[in-house]
């Protein structure tokens, strides 16, 4: 058996972070919902047929706590206009002291309650998930999450959108994905590969005399593969090495990024090949791609954050993969909702198996 | 044997696109002028050359220009101004791709070629042979926008003014060929493709319909597509098997989307997913009606280049009127990657298929 050399692709691709090589500050935009009339919805097409239990959202602030609380409405996409058709399919109120945190409603249905009917999509058709308040009251005020590309808007999918009434009426921003997850009744996720996500990002600097002083991502691949390079974002404002680990934690190969050696001093993609590699990858094996500073000077890592480790199920690359931080070269702790932005270019596929054929063992990917 | 579903990928990789997907250029007008592109290696071997774009000749210069593989300096980042291996491009110089004669010591076919090991940073190195007063060129890079460019390399030192300076929004517009006759090829760039874009419709003679022609080197599962579009006036995404048949069609509602200009979208098929079998042409084709959509594609220097690619030498430009034959266009690649969730893997024994691709 051999690797059958592939056309190189990453997992993810590049563009599914694509906005977080901004200050994440910037990237982590939101639209402010401070009047009546005032609506945040986001515009996704179904990747899968099936019924819809609810769309999570992410509130980036509460400014006042909306004293009737927010609505969380599936609507129809007008077709003339790309905006929701106003018309409350199926909603959810969310009621009660709100926090600037994940937004995870109860079932969204017909009446607003767990026994009404719930939405039933087909493959690809327009979804707009909206929020609005249940009854607005003068002074309510929260901040819905998105991520912006912040003017560079090809790099966010043309087809998926927040669509944002901030000031009562709809205006469609071209900069934008939407923050988001899609939870199907049979537990599964919407799957996306175009940004659309509900990870949200989050900085974390650290040098080597921090606690973690390393900070990885930890990760299997289903099918035996070859690892060509790696493309993470980081902001290296000092000398770092990225360290890919088996599963014992025995060194396979190291890169070294430099601070001269780079074009910009703000946090965004790197990459490079591995010295010593390509390097094989077993399939349904424990990897760990290791950011690991090398002087007490700090750089920065990009982690995006999830609700609970159920939703890396919504993200193209699945639950095997999540963050893992270690100190002094110790054991390592891992946070199943956490993730760095860490994507792996391949060049090689094993497409032959041993032992009856089928390829990579079952997985809990929904795609 | 059956498709085993995997974590959806992207197949091949892609760079992803700015607003107005393009290409932008730096004029070279003085003695110091000079454009750099720092990248990596993807792979150990030597080297042979190095192609790039000029995109504008205001005035030619007399003494031709000359492109050097030389070091990079560690505590700058910038090239370190030793031609190590050079060669000079001379007479009338035409826009588009040059493809210089062997790099080597003494700029000749003789003398000697680059060693690169993997991975090794390497600059290539555009200026003057010797500037003339009036000597005017424009260089070809891709513009990203300062927050998609690259922080380590690949990127551009840009010394347009005469002095080094890094471009963060810089993607190299360069491609590498290998004494083996392979070339260098990187998922993300940089890639020896020129973006490209055509405006057309169902009533235009030369073609109504422009498509990615292609094969995928394993039977796999296809959810969707992406592609670089101006997606304007409801065109459709149609799938073809190698006899054109049409597979599964994507009927595109233009008002539902971020914006009326150019772009990246995925789309997935109504009818789908799609198995594709392995070693076998395909077709995705953008068919507007009766108002413009535009497609864009890279350009490259040639059909064997297209190995440098990260689709290979099995994916370029079909284009027919009337549904009619195709013509292939072995120079263009359209910027499309297939969305997939699934892979055939065989029992030992099997086989495994292969492909040309060339790493």
């Amino acid at each position: 058996m051999a690797i059958t050399n592939v056309g190189p692709f990453t997992v993810p691709n590049w563009f599914y972070h694509s906005a977080d090589g901004l200050a994440t500050t910037d990237a982590f935009s939101f639209g402010r919902m401070n009047a009546s009339g005032d609506k945040i919805s986001f515009i996704v097409r179904a990747p899968k047929a099936g019924t819809l239990n609810r769309f999570v959202f992410h509130l980036k602030a509460v400014g006042n706590n909306p004293d009737n609380g927010l609505r969380a409405s599936f609507q129809t996409v007008d077709t003339s206009t790309g905006h929701p058709d106003g018309t409350q399919d199926q909603y959810r109120d969310i009621t009660g002291t709100l926090t600037a945190t994940f937004q995870v409603p109860g079932l969204m249905t017909s009446d607003g309650t767990d026994t009404g009917s719930k939405r039933t999509v087909a493959l690809g058709e327009p979804i707009a998930c909206v929020i609005d308040f249940v009854n607005f009251v003068a002074s309510d005020s929260v901040d819905v999450s998105w991520f912006s590309s912040s003017g560079f808007n090809a790099l966010s999918d043309r087809s998926h959108y927040m669509d944002e009434a901030s000031d009562g009426s709809y205006g469609i921003r071209s900069d934008s994905t939407p923050c988001i997850a899609l939870e199907y009744d049979d537990g599964t996720y919407a799957v996306w590969d175009n940004g659309t996500s509900i990870g949200v990002p989050e900085i974390t600097t650290f040098a080597s005399n921090s606690n973690p002083d390393e900070r990885a991502l930890r990760f299997e691949m289903p099918y035996e593969c070859q690892l060509t390079g790696v493309m993470l974002q980081i902001d290296a404002d000092a000398a770092v090495d990225v360290v890919l680990y088996d599963a014992a934690s025995s060194v396979i190969d190291t890169i070294s990024f430099t601070a001269a050696l780079r074009s910009n001093v703000d946090p965004g993609f790197y990459m490079a090949y591995w010295p010593n590699g390509p390097h094989i990858l077993d399939a349904d094996t424990e990897y760990k791609i290791s950011v690991k500073p090398t002087t007490t000077t700090s750089i920065r890592i990009i982690n995006r954050l999830f609700p609970s480790s159920a939703y890396l199920a919504s993200t193209p690359e699945g639950v095997e993969w999540y963050q893992a931080t270690r100190v002094d070269g110790g054991s390592w702790s891992t946070d199943q909702t956490r993730r760095p932005v860490i994507h792996l270019m391949i060049d090689g596929i094993e497409l032959t198996v041993t032992g009856g054929g089928g390829g990579a063992t079952s997985r809990t990917f929904v795609g | 044997m059956a498709i085993t579903t995997i974590p959806m990928i992207t197949y091949p990789g892609s760079m992803p696109c700015q607003a107005t997907p393009g290409s932008t250029n730096s004029v070279l007008n003085a003695v110091n002028d000079k454009m750099a592109f720092v990248f990596q290696c993807p792979k150990a071997g030597t080297l042979d050359k190095a192609v790039f774009e000029v995109a504008n000749v205001a005035n030619q210069p007399d003494n031709g220009i000359r492109v050097s593989f030389q070091d990079v300096d560690p505590s700058t980042g910038h090239p370190d101004g030793v031609q190590d291996q050079y060669r000079d491009i001379t007479g009338v110089i035409a826009t588009g791709w040059q493809v210089p004669g062997l790099m080597t010591s003494d700029g000749t076919d003789t003398g000697t070629k680059r060693t690169v090991t993997r991975g090794q940073l390497i600059a290539v190195v555009i200026e003057f042979v010797s500037f003339v007063a009036s000597d005017s060129i424009a260089i070809g890079w891709y513009g990203f926008g300062t927050h998609i460019g690259f922080r380590s390399p690949p990127y551009i030192s840009n010394a347009q003014t005469g002095t080094y300076a890094k471009d963060a929004q810089g993607m190299p517009m360069v491609g590498l060929l290998y004494s083996d006759g392979t070339y260098a090829v990187t998922p993300n760039g940089p890639h020896p493709g020129i973006p490209t874009q055509i405006s057309y419709n169902s009533g235009t003679a030369l073609a109504d319909e422009y498509a990615l022609r292609f094969k995928v080197p394993f039977k796999c599962r296809m959810r969707g597509v992406y592609h670089v579009t101006d997606a304007d006036n409801n065109p459709d995404l149609v799938l073809y098997d190698a006899s054109s048949s049409v597979i599964d069609t994507m009927s595109f509602v233009s008002a539902i989307r971020s914006s009326g200009f150019g772009g990246h979208y995925t789309h997935l098929w109504p009818n789908g997913p799609h198995t594709l079998d392995a070693n076998t042409v395909y077709r995705i084709s953008l068919k507007p009606g009766a108002s413009n959509v535009v497609h864009w594609s890279w350009l490259v220097p040639s059909s064997g280049w297209l190995a440098a690619m990260p689709g290979g030498v099995e994916w370029y430009l079909s284009r027919r009127v009337n549904a009619g034959s195709w013509t292939d266009v072995q120079t263009q690649v359209p910027w499309a990657s297939l969305i997939l969730d699934g892979i055939e893997f065989t029992s030992a024994g099997g086989s495994g298929g292969s492909h040309p691709f060339i790493l």
